[in-house]
C-alpha cells in the first residue's frame, strides 16, 4: 500500500515536471489519435448513414463485418497493416512502418467500426419524419443529408467521442506499427508499457494519470463545441422584435 | 378547361396482404378544397403521402399537372415537381432550432434571399397565430401550437398544392376557424388543398368534397353504425344480435357473425312510437348531437349507439335535445350487410 502511495505522490510530481519526453508522449498520443479518429469518423460516419438506409444483403453483409471487426484484437489489427507496409508488402515502397502515418493508418482501421456503429444506431434510432419533412420542404439530396446529421448531431458527436476513447487509450496497433522509438512514436500507452516493464511503476502510473487527463481534457473540448452549437442554432436567425 | 393539379389513373399501392390502396380515378384541380375522409388505416395517409411523391404507387399514373411524377424521373424534375407541393404530416415533425428556423427552412432550401425569405416567414407565423412563437425553440412547443407552426411552414412555401394530414387534431376550437379562413383564401387564389379527416363533420366548413375512403377504396358515403353480431332465426325471421342489445331484424342470406352498417339517413327519430311498415323501433336517449351544416347528428343510446342525421328544422321542430328520450325506426332493409 506504501509503495501504491509513494508511486502516486512521484506521479503527481512528475506530471508538474514538464519532463521532455513526458510531454513529447502526449504530443504523439494526441496528434495520432486524433488523426486516426478524425479519418474514421470522416469514412465511417457517413458509412453509417448509409446502412442505415434501406435494407440489402450487401448492406447487412457490410455491417456484419463492421461488428465482426469490433472484436478484432488490436496486435492482430497491428500485424494485419504490419504484413501490407513492411518492406516485403504490397505497400513496402511507401517505407511507412514505424511512423506516426502508420499508427495512424492502424488506429484509423480499429476506429472505423465504431464510428460506423454509433453512426448507424443515431441513423436508425432518428425519427423517419426528419427525412420525409424535408422532402416535403423541397429540400435536395445535398439538403436532406444535412437535416439529418443536423438532429442526429448528438449520436454522431457520440461517435467521435467513442471512437477518440478507444484510440487514446490504444496499445497494441501503436507498439507494432510505431515501433515504440522515443520522442517519434512513442505515445503515452506505449511508454506505460515500457516504465512498466522496466519496473518503474511510479512513472507508468504518472504517465496512466496524464492520460486520462488528456482524454478528459478532449471530452470537455467536445463537449464545449457541441453546447456552443445548440447555442447558436437556437439563436439562429432570429431578427429582434417584429 | 384547365387540366387538374393531380390526376391518379388506376393506382395500387399494396403492404403484404393486409391492406391495398385502389384508386381508380380521381382529380383534384386548381383552386380546389378535397377532403379524404375515412376511420384509421382507411387508406388517407397512404394516398396523401403518393400525391406527395414520398411514395411511389406498384402501379398506375399520377400526373401531377400533367407531368407524370415516377421516381424514374430526373432528379431535378422529381425535385422541381417535389418543391411545388408541400405536405403536413399528421404528426408534424419539427426541426430542433428555433420555431423561425424551422419556417425559413423550405425558403433556404429554394434559395431564397434571407430578406425576401423573412418576410415571408414571418407573414406565414402572423396568419397562423403563431408570431409570438418565433423565438421558441420548436421542441418546446405544445402539440397544438406545433400543429399551427407544421402548417405555417409549410403555408410561408406558397406552393401550389397543399397537402395535410388531420391538421387540427390538436388544434383547440376556438383556433380552428381562422385557420380553415387561411385555407380558403389559398384555395380561392388557386391553390389546391388536400386534407385528411377522419372526423367528417371537420371538413363541412371548408368543402363539399368529400372523398369517403374504406378499407383502401373510395366509397360514396362512409360507413356507419358498424355492428357486429351473430344472425339469428326466431319465427322465420332473422334478427341480429348484439350482445344485450333488443335483436334488429335484417334481411340477409348470411348466417353467423356478420358486421353490419345502418346509413344514418335511414334512421327515423321521433317522440312517440312509429305506425309503419318499418320492422325496426328501438327505444333510446340522445347522448350527443352536432350540427352538420343543414343536418344535425344525433347519437342515440337504444342498448346500442347509433346516429341519425335529422334536418336543423326537425331538429327544433321536435324539440330534440341531449338527454330527451326518442325511438329510432329503420327498415330491415336498411341494415347492409359489410
Amino acid at each position: 500500500m506504501e509503495y501504491i502511495i509513494q508511486s502516486l505522490r512521484e506521479a503527481v510530481s512528475l506530471l508538474f515536471s514538464l519532463d521532455t519526453e513526458v510531454i513529447s508522449a502526449i504530443w504523439i498520443s494526441l496528434k495520432v489519435s486524433i488523426a486516426a479518429t478524425a479519418l474514421a469518423c470522416a469514412v465511417g460516419i457517413p458509412l453509417g448513414l448509409f446502412l442505415s438506409r434501406g435494407s440489402s444483403t450487401f448492406k447487412s453483409v457490410l455491417i456484419t463485418l463492421s461488428n465482426t471487426l469490433h472484436a478484432f484484437p488490436t496486435v492482430l489489427i497491428g500485424l494485419l497493416v504490419y504484413s501490407f507496409i513492411c518492406r516485403r508488402g504490397p505497400l513496402g515502397q511507401f517505407d511507412i512502418l514505424f511512423t506516426p502515418t502508420a499508427m495512424i493508418i492502424g488506429e484509423a482501421i480499429l476506429g472505423l467500426p465504431i464510428a460506423i456503429s454509433f453512426a448507424l444506431t443515431a441513423a436508425k434510432t432518428l425519427d423517419p419524419a426528419v427525412l420525409e419533412t424535408a422532402l416535403t420542404l423541397g429540400a435536395g439530396r445535398f439538403d436532406c443529408a444535412l437535416a439529418i446529421i443536423n438532429e442526429a448531431r448528438f449520436g454522431l458527436t457520440a461517435a467521435v467521442v467513442a471512437t477518440f476513447g478507444r484510440l487514446i487509450g490504444e496499445v497494441g496497433v501503436a507498439m507494432i506499427l510505431g515501433g515504440n522509438i522515443a520522442g517519434y512514436t512513442r505515445n503515452i500507452t506505449t511508454a506505460i508499457a515500457l516504465q512498466t516493464s522496466k519496473g518503474e511503476f511510479s512513472r507508468a502510473i504518472a504517465l496512466g494519470l496524464i492520460l486520462i487527463l488528456v482524454a478528459l481534457a478532449v471530452n470537455i473540448a467536445l463537449r464545449f463545441v457541441q453546447s456552443r452549437y445548440e447555442v447558436e442554432r437556437s439563436a439562429h436567425f432570429i431578427p429582434r422584435g417584429e | 378547361m384547365q387540366p387538374p393539379f393531380f390526376r391518379l389513373r388506376e393506382i395500387k399501392k399494396s403492404y403484404g396482404n393486409q391492406f391495398t390502396l385502389s384508386v381508380e380515378s380521381l382529380d383534384f384541380g386548381h383552386g380546389e378544397i378535397a377532403a379524404l375522409v375515412g376511420p384509421n388505416g382507411a387508406g388517407k395517409t397512404t394516398l396523401l403521402r403518393i400525391l406527395a411523391t414520398l411514395l411511389a404507387p406498384d402501379s398506375g399514373t399520377l400526373l401531377i399537372d400533367k407531368t407524370e411524377a415516377r421516381q424514374r424521373l430526373r432528379y431535378s424534375q422529381l425535385l422541381s415537381t417535389r418543391r411545388r407541393i408541400t405536405f403536413v404530416l399528421q404528426k408534424p415533425f419539427l426541426f430542433s432550432g428555433s420555431v423561425l428556423s424551422n419556417i425559413l427552412y423550405g425558403l433556404k432550401v429554394r434559395g431564397l434571399p434571407r430578406r425576401v425569405a423573412l418576410q415571408k416567414a414571418q407573414s406565414a407565423l402572423r396568419s397562423a397565430g403563431v408570431l409570438h412563437l418565433s423565438h421558441r425553440n420548436a421542441k418546446s412547443l405544445s402539440a397544438g401550437e406545433g400543429q399551427k407552426v407544421a402548417l405555417a411552414r409549410s403555408l410561408a412555401l406558397e406552393t401550389e398544392a397543399l397537402l395535410l394530414d388531420e391538421p387540427f387534431a390538436n388544434v383547440s376550437p376556438e383556433d380552428i376557424p381562422p385557420l380553415e379562413n387561411i385555407l380558403l383564401e389559398r384555395a380561392r387564389s388557386g391553390c389546391c388543398i388536400v386534407i385528411a379527416s377522419h372526423i367528417p363533420a371537420s371538413v363541412h366548413r371548408l368543402t363539399d368534397r368529400v372523398i369517403y375512403l374504406r378499407s383502401g377504396s373510395i366509397c360514396e358515403e362512409p360507413a356507419e353504425n358498424i355492428l357486429r353480431g351473430k344472425i339469428v332465426i326466431r319465427d322465420g325471421e332473422k334478427y341480429l344480435c348484439v350482445a344485450d342489445a333488443p335483436p334488429i331484424q335484417v334481411v340477409t342470406d348470411k348466417t353467423g357473425d356478420v358486421t353490419v352498417s345502418i346509413n344514418p339517413r335511414d334512421i327515423l327519430i321521433s317522440t312517440v312510437p312509429l305506425l309503419s311498415s318499418a320492422r325496426n323501433t328501438l327505444k333510446g336517449v340522445i347522448t350527443q348531437a352536432s350540427s352538420e351544416g343543414e343536418t344535425v347528428r344525433l347519437t342515440v343510446d337504444a342498448g346500442l349507439r347509433l346516429t341519425s342525421l335529422v334536418t336543423k328544422s326537425s331538429y327544433s321542430e321536435l324539440a330534440l335535445n341531449i338527454g330527451k328520450e326518442v325511438y329510432l325506426t329503420f327498415k330491415a332493409t336498411a341494415v347492409e350487410i359489410l
